[in-house]
């Protein structure tokens, strides 16, 4: 089992006709994962890679029952493309693309209150079931079939994790990228609720940062009922208080945001924190150890 | 990018937001004769863009202008910023009769605008919505709609704003959402928003930060960054050469050449846990590097301004680029940075130092080269640590060249540790 992508995933690549698109399309499907259909205006009835290409996400998803979607699209155009996904009513959409405008982000955040997609993203490498579907160019040395769910918001942190887990012997039942971009969709809390609920997954890592709230968010959720074990690394520990947001900052967020606060927020929830990749893998080799269930039950 | 405030204040006339009248300049002489235009009282205001500037002093009143040329030295000492063509701000000294709080951002929860108002404004804007949370007032706007006049009369109203200037404040929160939007700010404050006793409406201070994502259709901050580089040395980094990198602490022991904004952090968290003293920050994002070494030649050449530096920790985790080409990248970067230790630097900006300075500058420039060592060129020793494809390679080929390599992220950290601190 898993969560968002795995092998019931009927994947849509949006830019599928661009050079990195199609690279990582090939590695996609040599992966495993079940590419369906490609989607670049005026390109329909071409094919990459043996995929078949349609002009519009809409026709591809009648055509191929395509029910999720992954975007190359460049920043001008990545709000655009996740627009048509949503409008088009496929149930998850990763974009991958870095530097999409924070107001053309507003405007899809307001369609997302009013549809049933997932976003994953703007600015993350991708999601992985490891063994079932690769959606993005997550590294494959960091990722192997396990019990940790991991949800990250850097991606070369999130890199040095999975790796750190895979030579510890572990690996992810999935591991979803949610990004660090300010306005985004999918948060920690969304994420970890899914894991929670997966009986796949038996222990969480959380990969997280300085700045925003999103761990602030997962704590206060954590901290209000029984969960799996959970550990969190969080980069910026010596980073100094931003301040260049003026007032406004402050008074949107409240505390939140600096690395005390979100250390005492997860140490409240009981989610324990670790200092470096590695040992993030030990703590959670040593939670699975204790939580591992009876030979029976195996 | 955060703006300076002479810019913000510049967009807000145009939007019809009334600033007071003032002028941007870059020397006593400039402040004291836009001192004199004005009339006094004046506010002299270093244009640095930091948060708390007001009670950091970079803000000083001056009863007249004679006080002006003092005023202006004593910013210029402490705040570099100060030096720049229009460094500080002189601008006339309005009374306030009140001074209000008004700013739009943005809720990362709620993925949405707010517009947030307060009737009590001012440096005190925090611990007055700390300690009466009711004071402070936010409404969250959808940008299909845009902010409608009902919303901003209702939210003044909620924030205890005085009805005889509700209208006049409302149309004031419509025009700076109107540029919100347009110029696709992540913030727009006013903070004070004074209310003079004639009865206007006037943005004493201006902060807007524009989305450094949007700057590709935002030609005029674009420009502004390429016609002074030194005052926007992030942005103009950023534009020229696609890659994120800040200066740290000028004297730090360890330089960083790495990939990802987290994975730097974390790096920069393991030095100063053991004791190292990183120089920089840098998100090198090698995947669009494409075997062009601009990028490594930049953060190397900074690097030689920091005098007390010991080694250069590379780190790159290539995820699915290949970091075998860029460990060729690497030597080409430490072949054309580097040179003999011995004998001037092939440097070109050499030439244009006048004669009577060559001396302190060869002075300054000395220390910084120890003799050389395992670098493959570069002045200081490298430790690499690649993951990734192609990592056997690139190890291969830099180990070949006597530089320090592994593939293991604490053993890079630790020997990095081990040649920095003494």
């Amino acid at each position: 089992m898993s969560i968002l992508v795995g092998r019931d995933t009927r994947l849509l690549v949006q830019g599928i006709t661009g050079q990195a698109a199609a690279a990582h399309t090939e590695r996609m499907l040599a992966y495993g994962t079940r590419i369906v259909g490609g989607v670049v205006p005026g390109r329909g009835g071409s094919a990459v890679h043996g995929v078949p290409v349609y002009d519009t996400v809409a026709e591809a998803r009648a055509t191929t029952g395509a029910n999720a979607s992954v975007l190359y699209l460049p920043p001008a155009s990545a709000a655009a493309g996740i627009l048509e996904a949503i409008d088009a009513a496929l149930p998850l959409v990763a974009c991958l693309t870095e530097g999409v405008p924070l107001h053309d982000m507003l405007l899809v955040r307001e369609r997302l209150r009013h549809g049933a997609t997932r976003l994953l993203g703007p600015n993350i490498p991708g999601v992985v079931s490891p063994g079932e579907a690769l959606v993005g160019f997550l590294p494959e040395r960091s990722c192997a079939p396990g019990a940790v769910g991991v949800a990250s918001r850097s991606g070369t942190l999130a890199y040095e994790c999975g790796l750190a887990l895979v030579q510890a012997g572990l690996g992810q039942s999935t591991w979803v990228g949610i990004g660090g971009d300010l306005v985004r969709s999918l948060g920690f809390r969304e994420v970890v609720a899914l894991f929670e609920a997966d009986a796949a997954t038996r222990a969480v890592l959380l990969i997280g940062e300085i700045g925003g709230t999103e761990e602030e968010d997962v704590a206060a959720w954590l901290a209000e009922r029984p969960h799996k074990p959970t550990v969190a690394l969080l980069a910026g520990r010596t980073a100094p208080a931003q301040r260049a947001m003026g007032h406004a900052g402050a008074l949107v967020l409240g505390d939140a945001g600096a690395y005390a606060q979100k250390e005492a927020a997860l140490t409240r929830a009981g989610v324990r924190l670790a200092a470096s990749p590695r040992q993030a893998a030990a703590l959670l080799a040593r939670a699975l150890h204790d939580s591992a269930p009876s030979a029976g039950e195996r | 990018m955060l703006l300076p405030e002479h810019e913000a204040k510049a967009l807000f006339a145009e939007y019809g937001i009334a600033v007071p009248p003032g002028r941007a300049v870059g020397s006593a002489a400039e402040a004291v004769a836009a001192a004199r235009e004005l009339g006094p009282p004046v506010m002299l205001k270093v244009q640095a863009r930091v948060g708390g500037r007001g009670r950091a002093g970079g803000v000083l009143r001056c009863a007249d202008a004679e006080a002006v040329s003092a005023a202006y030295t004593r910013l210029a000492a402490t705040w570099p910023e100060a030096a720049g063509p229009r460094g500080v701000l002189v601008e006339a000294a309005v009374p306030a009769a009140a001074e209000r709080y008004l700013a739009l951002a943005v809720d990362p929860r709620l993925g949405q605008p707010v517009l947030l108002a307060a009737a009590s404004g001012g440096m005190a804007v925090e611990e007055t919505a700390r300690d009466a949370p009711d004071a402070l007032q936010r409404a969250p706007i959808e940008v299909g709609l845009g902010l409608q006049p009902y919303q901003a009369v209702g939210l003044l109203r909620a924030a205890g704003w005085p009805r005889a200037r509700l209208v006049a404040a409302a149309d004031l929160a419509g025009r700076l959402y109107r540029l919100f939007r347009e110029q696709e700010a992540l913030l727009a404050e006013i903070n004070p928003l004074a209310e003079t006793p004639d009865g206007g409406l006037l943005a004493l201070d201006a902060r807007v930060a524009v989305d450094d994502s949007a700057l590709f259709r935002l030609p005029r901050w674009r420009d502004l960054v390429a016609a002074d580089e030194a005052s926007f040395p992030q942005e103009a980094l950023k534009l020229r050469y696609g890659f994120d990198y800040v200066d740290l602490d000028p004297e730090g022991t360890v330089g960083l050449l790495s990939t990802g904004a987290g994975g730097t952090m974390l790096l920069v968290d393991l030095l100063r846990a053991r004791g190292a003293a990183p120089a920089n920050f840098v998100d090198l994002r090698t995947g669009g590097m494409r075997g062009d070494s601009t990028r490594l030649e930049v953060v190397l050449g900074r690097l030689r301004a920091c005098t007390r530096l010991r080694a250069v920790l590379v780190s790159v985790f290539g995820g699915i680029t290949d970091v075998g080409q860029f460990a060729e990248t690497l030597l080409q970067a430490l072949e054309r940075v580097g040179g003999p230790p011995e004998g001037p630097p092939a440097d070109a900006t050499r030439a244009s130092v006048p004669a009577s300075d060559r001396s302190s500058a060869d002075a300054a420039a000395a220390p910084a080269r120890p003799p050389r060592s395992p670098s493959g060129g570069a002045p200081w020793p490298l430790v690499v640590r690649l993951e990734g494809y192609g990592a056997e390679r690139g190890l291969a080929l830099l180990a070949a060249r006597g530089i320090s390599t592994t593939r293991d992220l604490d053993e890079a950290i630790a020997r990095v540790v081990a040649l920095a601190t003494p």
